[in-house]
């Protein structure tokens, strides 16, 4: 461990549902990482490897019942530290306002409807910080001019319904700057939107952690997204992390075999059109559970039987990976402030080598000739 | 040889208010003259933002949506200006994918019986005029087995198998619905599919799939595509040519190449300048060009170029009074298959119109 501590660290954090009849699902299954101030975060990860979970978990918006969390989340606060897995409701409700904010993806479902916008602001601002008539009205304004919405006087008196998507995900994001939060957690927040809106929200996020020092949780399944905003980026699979790095190893370098499928999964728009692209074969359904080996395995090129022996560890890039309880003792991610370590879960990690030479026509993963099992 | 030609095409919506009578109070001009032409074995990309009238345009050819003006040529039939009957008889030609695999498969039928009714809608299968039973039982049965075999055929071409037949929707997975969808298509033997944002519902790794499947049965079967996709790369990666539309209205067309090597309206400089590229490198460097504002409203476009409430490089009068035409440019290879909307585009690209100063801050250079 570094001296400094990070704002918030999250170590192995696992969520488990009730399967209420039927198997139980591990939706997150033991997930570490860091957030410091001024840097972004990035969770990337195919429809349902737990991206979503893993950020309710964190905000304490889990279900009652029916859900097992494991793992800590601990964050640091002027006076003291807490866990945000164990924190009391009252104390989490209070945390949310005012050092924890949140954007979902859809900004509709996150706005009173019958609420004008202004309205919802200053409730925020007279809640956490006190503020009240006038002072409350021209702070909201402000706000609102600082997210880039045009003539915000008149925005303010304007119901979510009559803003488009994009300035209401703006006036979502005012909110949640509202009381300048140190851990903000965004939730695909432009998945829904046009490039062009997209373009003008990731600026203002940009502007938020540069600014503000605010950190980032950026959750996305967009690898452009991902490249452009984010320090330290975690991949994460059925609901662990297969691999995390800094930015630029993880893109010019991936050594998870997972990681390398989704990049040659994309066409590029700078890419040299005619270029066919290498997908992974099958689809997130054809897995194993990770007690039993990697559950990446029926989908993977690169899968030998000592993929079979058990969850692969996490191990640091470059040396010998294998099973877990083996004993060569795991890494841990983003133990220092200088940005995550690349580690990767893999026991046949791709050699950059290999990926600069992989002659793209050759893949045996072309449309996914095997793929008539329906979904299990 | 071109398998499809739209002439100045529209379709207006009509805003209806009035609690007794309903009057037409304006009209939302979705699609607002648009002129394109498809070339057959060829895939056309339309791209731009939502509500732009993209999907507008595709049902318009088919007659999904009432066509206000213009011309649909179909191998040089007027698509537009078909009667009920005959229109359905044309659409076994010309079959549409849909974005959303679950909403478009009724959830209550299998997929034997969803890729079955496309044939037995239009008579499609059993043994030629002329040649064996004409009708009885002993035809029906040739006609279902051929029919039967079509169907098998078609899933086999998408990568699923026999064993789908029985099967449910909700039993397979999103891109496999997908799959299912394109058989629905393929089945009926169409010249021409229209794509409406084939695979954005799809993760990535699945999306790659069915873009591959796509080019490969546009290989093997001749096809004809138009495929619309929000997504640039994607529309990119597959198209020959590609046409970017803005409120409506084509503003720019060319070769793929072409139009991604040198784009030439601001409009779509400013929309592939916002592609974020999965590379630290190109984003640290990457210009960006922010715009500012929404997009106007449909029902009440902006006078002039459309455009001009957000154009980085509006100038005086002209832009804001007179609709620039679609006019051929010299392109890349100056073959004048570039053609675009702008007055000004050549002096746009040659750098002596400058971008106004109040909108230069918003050109972003890099991401720090
Ligand atoms: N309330 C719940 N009860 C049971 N299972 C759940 C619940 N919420 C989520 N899950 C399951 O947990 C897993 C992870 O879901 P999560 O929403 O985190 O995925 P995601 O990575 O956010 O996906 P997406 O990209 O589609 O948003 C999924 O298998 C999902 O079905
Ligand atoms: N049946 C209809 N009645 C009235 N207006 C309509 C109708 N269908 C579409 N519109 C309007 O026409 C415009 C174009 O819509 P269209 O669905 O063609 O856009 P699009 O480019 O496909 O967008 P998206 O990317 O969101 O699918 C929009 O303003 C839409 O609200
Ligand atoms: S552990 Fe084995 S199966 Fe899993 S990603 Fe690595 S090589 Fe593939
Ligand atoms: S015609 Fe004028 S307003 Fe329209 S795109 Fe060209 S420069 Fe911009
Ligand atoms: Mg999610
Ligand atoms: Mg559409």
């Amino acid at each position: 461990m570094s001296s400094s501590t990070p704002l918030l660290a999250v170590d192995e954090l696992s969520v488990v549902f009730d399967g209420h009849g039927s198997d139980e699902v591990r939706a997150v299954d033991g997930v570490s990482f860091t957030l410091e101030e001024g840097r972004v975060t990035g969770l990337v990860g195919e429809s349902g490897c737990g991206k979503s979970v893993t950020s309710l978990a964190l905000m304490g918006l889990l279900p009652d019942r029916g859900v097992r969390v494991g793992g800590s989340a601990v964050m640091r606060l002027p006076e003291d530290r807490v866990d945000l897995l164990t924190l009391p409701q009252r104390r989490m409700r209070d945390l949310r306002g005012s050092q924890l904010a949140m954007i979902f993806q859809d900004p509709l479902s996150s706005l009173n409807p019958v609420v004008p916008i202004g309205r919802q602001v200053t409730e925020i601002l007279r809640r956490h910080r006190g503020l009240r008539g006038s002072v409350a009205d021209r702070e909201a304004a402000d706000l609102l001019d600082r997210v880039g919405i045009p003539d915000p006087k008149r925005r303010l008196r304007e119901y979510p319904h009559q803003l488009s998507g994009g300035m209401r995900q703006r006036a979502l994001i005012a909110m949640a700057v509202a009381c300048r939060p140190r851990v903000m957690i965004a939730d695909e927040p432009t998945t829904a939107l046009d490039v062009t809106i997209q373009a003008q929200i990731l600026e203002l996020l940009r502007d938020l952690v540069t600014e503000e020092g605010t950190a980032l949780l950026m959750i996305t399944h967009d690898l452009g997204v991902v490249a452009g905003l984010c320090d330290d980026i975690n991949v994460l699979y059925a609901g662990r992390a297969v691999e995390t790095a800094p930015r630029t190893p993880l893109f010019s370098d991936p050594t998870h075999p997972y990681t390398v499928g989704l990049l040659s999964s994309i066409p590029r728009l700078d890419a040299p059109r005619g270029e066919p692209l290498t997908p992974i074969r099958g689809s997130v359904n054809d897995n194993i559970a990770w007690s039993q080996g990697c559950a990446f395995a029926p989908r993977c090129d690169h899968y030998t039987m000592e993929c079979l022996q058990g969850p692969p560890e996490l191990v640091a890039v470059g040396t010998a990976a294998g099973v877990e309880g083996g004993g060569s003792g795991g890494a841990s991610a983003g133990a220092s402030g200088a940005g995550a370590e690349h580690v990767h879960r893999c026991v046949n990690p791709v050699r950059h080598a290999d990926v600069a030479d992989q002659p793209v026509t050759e893949s045996p993963a072309v449309a996914g000739g095997d793929e008539e099992e329906a979904q299990g | 040889m071109s398998l499809l030609r739209i002439n100045d095409l529209k379709v207006h919506f009509p805003i209806r208010r009035g609690v007794l009578f309903d009057r037409t109070v304006g009209h939302v001009r979705a699609v607002d003259g648009v002129s394109l032409e498809i070339r057959q074995g060829q895939t056309y990309g339309l791209v731009g933002e939502s509500g732009c009238g993209k999907t507008t345009l595709g049902r318009a050819i088919l007659r999904l949506v009432d066509v206000t003006e213009g011309e649909v040529l179909f191998d040089d039939r007027n698509l537009a200006g078909l009667d009920g009957e005959s229109m359905r008889r044309e659409r076994r030609n010309l079959q549409m994918v849909f974005q959303d695999p679950l909403g478009s498969l009724n959830p209550r039928q299998n997929i034997g019986s969803i890729l079955m009714e496309g044939l037995q809608t239009h008579g499609i299968g059993g043994p030629a005029k002329g040649e064996g039973p004409t009708e009885g039982k002993e035809r029906r049965a040739l006609v279902l087995e051929d029919q039967r075999r079509r169907v098998v055929d078609a899933l086999e071409r998408v990568g699923l198998s026999a064993k789908a037949l029985t099967r449910y929707p909700h039993e397979f997975s999103g891109g496999q619905r997908q799959r299912i969808g394109i058989a629905r298509a393929l089945v009926l033997e169409p010249d021409l599919i229209i794509c409406d944002e084939p695979v954005s519902a799809l993760d990535v790794s699945i999306q790659a799939q069915v873009l591959n499947l796509l080019e490969s049965l546009q290989q093997e079967l001749g096809l004809t595509y138009l495929v619309i996709a929000h997504d640039l790369a994607v529309v990119r990666h597959v198209s020959d040519v590609v046409g970017v539309m803005y409120l409506g209205a084509l503003v720019e067309e060319a070769p793929s190449d072409d139009l991604y090597g040198t784009p030439m309206h601001p409009y779509t400089r400013s929309l592939m300048s916002a592609v974020p590229v999965p590379d630290p490198q190109v984003e640290d460097e990457r210009e960006r060009i922010l715009l500012a504002g929404d997009l106007p409203s449909p029902a009440n476009p902006p006078k002039g170029c459309r455009f001009h409430t957000r154009c980085p490089w509006r100038q005086e009068e002209r832009c804001d009074t007179e609709r620039p035409e679609m006019r051929p440019v010299r392109g890349a290879d100056g073959s004048g298959t570039h053609r675009v909307a702008c007055h000004y585009a050549e002096q746009i690209l040659s750098g002596e119109i400058h971008p106004r100063e109040e909108m230069a801050e918003r050109i972003v250079h890099g991401a720090g």
